[in-house]
């Protein structure tokens, strides 16, 4: 499929090339990760965080950059993406921290440190800046914990701040587009400025905390029995995850803060991203039952599809072999994660089911994220498609998370 | 299930159920987007990597009646222009190079490329370039993105001023003309027929155009041709015209290097032999193809503003008093009277009294007189105390209704747009009781002065009418139609518009009288040994300026094949500056050959030894 959707660079073979050793060396990874005993990794959580933390700085200090990103390592015609590594290690400290605490995950605070795990990942990230990647370890965390056991409403509080976080950026870079808007309304551009640290900010915090105090004595009034601790919680949720949004805002750079304001709004980019999606769309659709055949996708081979080795594979996938092909495919990834989630079920200790939800949950979301993406169904948010897409680290690291799940299931009834 | 407590199954089938939900909602709409709107996003996509180019179709040609060409045409090149995803610094650098290379000013480009980028959608940016301009842009194709330049065959007009005013000229179709042709399959960047036969014969002659299917990619370069309807070609008009009788008439008429008319009719059956007005201007220029230097220099900027107006077609838009050659009209009518003997003469002193001497004096043109005449002589000399005195005793009312039943006064419907009616006199001019008419303004009409007009076709008219013995025809240009297989489509069919009546004394009396004008009177210059021509001379009184010279004449006399009428513009006699050009016309026709000048060998009239 790369190589289809590559013809038109001129050298199909360069990629076709580069992705089979990609896939060899993936390949080489899932067998030496499949043979050894997976338990390994439950012995040294520190030293995997050492390790996945210090990769990532490293590459922010000497990684090379692409497009205003710094995240690859280069050497010679190869390079590497460490952020696709730390992704399966953070899984696994997720499944070390959260088996060895399995009884205490109802409480609250057993949940600081997974977060804690996480938010020094999505930190350094941020500092590449590389949004898409960050993307995937919400919902990861978020399905580790809960399978581990950890209540819903505690998980609801992760979301809630993830939610606000992402609310407020959003409403940050859409207003800071609508200057006709800010000009006309008090209101928003005291919103806007309040997205920022200033003192709107803390205007704006007091008045939300004011409405939650009243809504508090209102339900009291009311009668209704609503615990005020509620209330606080609710207030601090939201004003930590605002919090946190607008010291990122104010730590960015201005070319970090244009590639936020394009990733959130791609819109923005000149090349149209509603340009994009409608011919992604067009692609997939034309591609019909049988689709146009190898090789003959007029969308992809001529170049109307965006990215198409990379985000936008399974437009020409869809277009060149048609519908019963890609449903089919579908079906192969709807059978990798429901095999993965057996695994879950079936593996011998609670490390080995966490690790194997955390990697289905990983590929169910680029899966999901970027099928949706080319249909038109969510934004164009960059995640490649998990063993399609163009992009060695990926396939590397997908091809890794593969070898886990078989030695998890392998070793499944041994005691 | 190692570690199987009932909470952890539930959480993990929650996640199934969640995945599987997920993955019902994907691949539902796969099945909406490739199976329920396959065919139109297929029908999207096809026309995303395809880019229309209409073909203009090669226009028809036009051939004289024996199948010369007057217009054909030639191969040149288009430059189309695709918009499509290019970035902002490639396109100013494409302009820069397009702008220079083509020609145009960078505004001029702009405004040529604004719909094309506001509505994407494939523009004409330049029709008729070159061969040197195309190579020049082929071989900067790979940096102007969107560019495609295709070849296209484009009007000729292979003897340049050649019958010009007949053929008209092309142009662009205007937004008026495109509302109304919409419907006829017209784009709005045609080229159409905007005067002459190009553009009463627009419908035949444009053809049927075709298209190109292009391949394109996102940039908008062309990659292949994917298929193409071939367009069709025009249909050949085969006109009436005569090239040689045109040639001499429009030679003539160079000659004097005067404005001027002149019209050749076939007074058998209305066919146009000649229709030349003068100036003339180069149709070519119109559509002139860039790169190319035009011989002349002449653009059509400086044609329209021309001062001596060539685009102004005088054979029917020019309106001009016909002096004399009215008399013919009014000789036919006092003959039809039966009121004035032809033998009643009257004695010319040079001058007329109106109501007695003393009265409102009227000349003749020769002063000092021309004796005695009779109805014949007074039409041989064009004497015009002799017609002051029948057209008194006459009355105008017999003279315009016979001028109406040969049509003067009215458009002869030769079907080219913008004929002039002309205009005959008479006593209903003042109905409304402010004026009426005096007999002065019956003197006036005897000679053709004063309110009477006639546009040369309506003088040659006149002439194929008497020539023919009162029958009026069509002037016809058509002689066929032919489709590019060469099968006949249209045939070109003589139309008589009206037959005049009068007795056989009379159309005696008026061919031989106009024989005699030739032969011994005012037309001597028309005189061709062998061959019995009748004509009359006219001279037009033209308050700005010298006299316009009138002479209408066909030949051979009793079995006239053509029938002709030159004008030249302060051409002060009829005689000296109109009569030659007939004559050359005349020779053009009946294919005599060039005789010595005129007058060597002297016919006397009615001699009966013509030897055609």
């Amino acid at each position: 499929m790369v190589y289809s959707a590559s013809l038109r660079f001129g050298n199909p073979e360069v990629y076709f090339g580069k992705q089979l050793t990609a896939f060899l060396i993936g390949m080489a990874a899932l067998f030496v990760l499949a043979t050894v005993n997976y338990q390994v990794f439950s012995q040294y959580p520190k030293f995997l965080f050492f390790i996945s933390v210090s990769i990532l700085a490293l590459v922010l200090a000497a990684g090379t950059s692409y497009r205003g990103t710094r995240a690859w390592f280069t050497a010679g015609p190869f390079s590497f993406q460490p952020s696709e590594i730390s992704k399966l290690l953070v899984i696994l400290l997720l499944g070390i921290w959260c088996s060895r605490n399995i009884k205490e995950m109802r409480h609250l605070k057993s949940l600081a440190v997974p977060f804690f795990i996480v938010l020094c990942h999505i930190i350094l990230i941020l500092l590449q800046p590389d949004f898409g990647s960050i993307l995937v370890y919400m919902p990861v965390l978020l399905a580790v914990l809960y399978a581990a056991g950890a209540r819903l409403a505690h998980l609801s509080v992760l979301l809630l701040y993830g939610l606000v976080a992402a609310a407020v950026l959003l409403a940050h870079t859409a207003l800071s587009l609508s200057a006709r808007l800010m000009q006309g309304s008090e209101f928003w551009a005291m919103i806007y400025h309040g997205t920022e640290i200033s003192k709107e900010f803390l205007i704006v915090q007091a008045v939300l905390g004011g409405i939650v105090l009243f809504s508090w004595w209102l339900s009291r009034q009311l009668r209704f029995r609503v615990p005020g601790i509620y209330f606080l919680s609710f207030f601090l949720i939201v004003a930590a995850g605002w919090s946190s949004a607008s010291l990122f805002l104010n730590s960015l750079k201005e070319y970090q803060r244009k590639r936020l304001d394009v990733f959130l709004m791609p819109s923005l980019d000149p090349s149209g991203a509603g340009y994009h999606v409608i011919q992604s769309e067009v692609a997939l659709g034309s591609g019909r039952i049988f689709g146009k055949g190898l090789f003959s996708g007029t969308q992809s081979q001529l170049g109307f599809l965006p990215e198409q080795h990379t985000d936008f594979i399974f437009s020409v996938l869809g277009e060149e072999l048609g519908f019963v092909f890609s449903a089919f495919v579908m079906l192969l990834y709807l059978v990798l994660l429901l095999r993965a989630v057996r695994i879950a079920g079936d593996s011998r200790d609670h490390f080995g089911s966490l690790v194997a939800i955390g990697i289905a949950v990983m590929f169910a979301f680029y899966i999901f994220m970027n099928l949706a993406m080319v249909m038109g169904l969510a934004p164009i948010t960059g995640l490649p498609l998990p063993f399609l897409s163009y992009g060695g680290s990926a396939m590397i690291s997908s091809l890794a998370a593969v070898g886990l799940l078989l030695s998890i299931h392998v070793r499944r009834f041994t005691h | 299930m190692s570690i199987g407590n009932s909470d952890f199954e539930t959480r993990l089938t929650n996640l199934t159920v969640i995945l599987a939900c997920g993955f019902g909602l994907l691949l539902a709409r796969l099945f909406y987007l490739q199976v329920v709107r396959g065919e139109t996003l297929r029908t999207i996509a096809e026309s995303n990597r395809t880019s229309l180019i209409s073909e203009r179709a090669p226009r028809g040609l036009i051939l004289d009646r024996d199948g010369r060409v007057l217009a054909d045409r030639r191969p040149t090149f288009v430059v189309l222009f695709t918009p499509l995803d290019v970035e902002r610094e490639v396109l100013d650098k494409a302009k820069m190079k397009l702008s220079s290379i083509l020609g145009f000013t960078p505004e001029e480009l702009a405004e040529k490329l604004r719909p094309a980028l506001k509505r994407a959608s494939l523009v004409r940016l330049a029709d008729r370039v070159s061969r040197p301009v195309a190579f020049a842009l082929a071989e900067q194709l790979p940096s102007l993105p969107g560019i495609t330049v295709a070849n296209e065959m484009q009007r000729r007009y292979p003897n340049g001023n050649l019958a010009c005013h007949a053929l008209g000229y092309l142009g662009q179709i205007s937004r008026r003309e495109y509302e109304r042709l919409r419907a006829q399959g017209y784009q709005p960047d045609w080229l159409i027929g905007k005067a002459g036969l190009e553009k009463v014969f627009d419908n035949v002659l444009r053809g049927e155009y075709g298209g190109m299917r292009m391949e394109v990619d996102a940039a908008g370069r062309s990659i292949k041709i994917i298929d193409r309807k071939e367009p069709l070609a025009g249909y050949q008009v085969r006109t009436t015209l005569d090239l040689d009788i045109q040639s001499a008439a429009e030679a003539g008429l160079a000659g004097a290097g005067k404005a001027g008319a002149v019209v050749a009719l076939d007074p058998r059956n209305g066919d146009i032999l000649a229709f030349a007005s003068a100036p003339g201007y180069d149709p070519n220029a119109f559509v002139h193809v860039r790169g190319e230097e035009l011989e002349d220099e002449e653009s059509v900027g400086k044609i329209v503003n021309r001062p001596d107006l060539p685009l102004f077609n005088r054979a029917i838009q020019g309106l001009y008093a016909p002096g004399s050659v009215f008399k013919i009209v009014d000789a036919a009518a006092a003959l039809e009277s039966r009121r004035i003997p032809p033998e009643e003469s009257y004695f010319c002193p040079g001058y007329f009294w109106l109501g007695g001497p003393g009265g409102k004096k009227f000349l003749c043109w020769k002063k000092e007189g021309h004796g005695r005449m009779g109805l014949k002589d007074g039409l041989i000399h064009s004497c015009n105390v002799y017609f002051y005195n029948m057209s008194l005793k006459l009355g105008p009312d017999p003279i315009e209704s016979l001028a109406g039943k040969f049509g003067l006064g009215r458009p002869t419907g030769v079907g080219i747009p913008g004929e002039k009616a002309g205009f005959v006199p008479g006593r209903k001019m003042f109905t409304d009781g402010r004026r009426r008419w005096f007999d002065g303004d019956t003197l006036n009409m005897a000679i053709g002065q004063g309110t009477v007009l006639f546009s040369p076709m309506q003088a040659a008219q006149l002439a194929a009418a008497v020539a023919s013995r009162g029958k009026i025809y069509r002037p016809n240009f058509l002689k066929d139609i032919r489709n590019p297989s060469g099968e006949l489509v249209q045939r070109g069919v003589p139309e008589l518009l009206g037959q005049v009546r009068m007795s056989p004394d009379t159309w005696d009396f008026l061919d031989a009288a106009l024989i005699e004008v030739v032969e011994r009177g005012t037309a001597q210059n028309c005189r061709i040994p062998g061959v019995r021509v009748a004509g009359k001379t006219g001279t037009a009184q033209n308050p700005h300026g010298d006299d316009h010279a009138w002479f209408v004449a066909y030949a051979p006399a009793g079995d006239p094949v053509i029938a002709v009428c030159v004008l030249v513009e302060h051409g002060k006699h009829g005689s000296s500056a109109a009569a030659p050009i007939a004559r050359k016309v005349l020779l053009a026709a009946l294919g005599s050959p060039e005789s010595p000048a005129p007058g060597a060998a002297p016919l006397s009239a009615g001699s009966g030894e013509e030897q055609e």
